[in-house]
């Protein structure tokens, strides 16, 4: 299947064949980044089953990488995890093959007989989990548990998907995300005024750029960004990302604390692509770009992640 | 105001309005991230029109030091 859009999804075959994440491609390189994200709950004669993924796709000139995740779970009546699986065709951050079966019976052992919706009570963060993607995932398949139950549901999807693209003088983001059926549509759009500086780790150490947010094709923002260090532009984006959040939240009539939106992520993934555009060499490029990822997600000074037990 | 904000901090953070005290961290006990600090700005700015500085950020430990600032920030 080739993503490029929010591709059809059908609830009730996705607990029986996951391929549809794992055979799901873009090819398109304009594209740096693809992003598809989603849940699924079903109702079941003896509780529920939940189905949870997400699958990047990064075209960073030498660096092609998909790395998608799959994790389903059987609940019972009482909505208590009685059972956890990782697709073994899912893949870390390298794209390799990772320890998920390490990974699931760790997870198994901390999760199985716990509540999905208080799900944040055993796992606060990523370490918890030992894996970034598993928590993310985690985290947005208890938080749609909890939406479908507030609201007296017991199944339903929701599924997001973004690209972000550089332009000539700046980066574009197009993002879907359709819940219970209901569908909005985000566009961010930055355009730089000056060219951002790299820095340490070839991350942008200022920004000065105008942002327009279209929402539902209507523009809804307009802001100027001016950060001189690199704290202050992570602060500008997490800024911006929280506005686009509200909006989101409003339109679904979500309140309190929603798990299942790309919203954090983005921040991270702009500030890929400003270093994609503006970082130098050609030949290094890739290696570049590839600490730059290492960094997003573990840190400065800490070791990439290799693959749990790589 | 002060009752106000902890609300915030309790929609964003999902912990309960009543376990909120001021010396709450926000990260160590509600478990916070820096987009959902960032989120609680952003609901604070809308909410009462006032200005919380991205350089400020890093002084926002507790319930606390958010009112502290706030209060700093726009002589309230």
């Amino acid at each position: 299947m080739i993503l490029n859009g929010l591709p059809h999804l059908d609830p009730a075959s996705v607990k029986f064949d996951h391929s549809f994440v794992f055979d799901a491609h873009n090819h398109d390189r304009k594209q740096l980044i693809t992003r598809w994200r989603g849940t699924v709950v079903e109702r079941t004669h003896l509780g529920y089953a939940v189905t949870g993924w997400q699958k990047s796709i990064y075209h960073f000139g030498g660096l092609n990488r998909e790395v998608p995740i799959l994790v389903s779970m059987l609940l019972d009546e009482t909505g208590r995890i009685r059972s956890l699986k990782i697709d073994e065709r899912s893949k870390g951050s390298q794209g390799r093959r990772c320890d998920f079966a390490c990974l699931e019976t760790l997870c198994g052992e901390k999760l199985l007989g716990t509540p999905l919706a208080e799900l944040g009570s055993r796992v606060s963060s990523a370490p918890d989990v030992k894996c970034l993607h598993l928590f993310e995932i985690l985290s947005a398949c208890a938080s749609f548990f909890g939406t479908l139950a507030a609201r007296g549901l017991t199944e339903g999807s929701e599924q997001e998907y973004i690209e972000i693209r550089p332009e000539r003088d700046g980066l574009v983001s197009d993002s879907t995300h359709e819940i219970l059926g209901q569908r909005d549509q985000t566009q961010v759009r930055l355009e730089y005024r000056t060219s951002p500086r790299l820095g340490r780790e070839n991350l942008a150490e200022s920004l000065d750029a105008a942002v327009t947010v279209q929402y539902n094709g209507e523009e809804t923002l307009t802001e100027e960004l001016h950060a001189s260090d690199f704290e202050s532009v992570y602060a500008q984006l997490n800024r911006l990302f929280s506005k686009c959040h509200h909006r989101e939240k409003a339109f679904f009539g979500l309140k309190g604390r929603v798990r299942f939106f790309n919203s954090p992520s983005m921040v991270g993934l702009f500030l890929l692509t400003i270093s994609h555009s503006f970082v130098p060499g050609l030949v290094s490029r890739a290696w570049r770009i590839e600490k730059i990822l290492h960094y997003l997600q573990t840190g400065y000074g800490k070791n990439p992640c290799k693959g749990f037990g790589g | 105001m002060e009752e106000k904000i902890k609300e915030i901090l309790s929609e964003v953070s999902g912990v309960p309005l009543t376990e909120l005290r001021d010396d709450t961290r926000l990260v160590g006990d509600l478990g916070m991230s820096s987009f959902d600090l960032a989120d609680t700005v952003v609901s604070v700015e809308e909410t009462y029109g006032v200005k919380i500085p991205d350089e400020r950020f890093g002084e926002l430990e507790t319930v606390a030091d958010i009112l502290r600032v706030i209060r700093e920030e726009n002589a309230l």
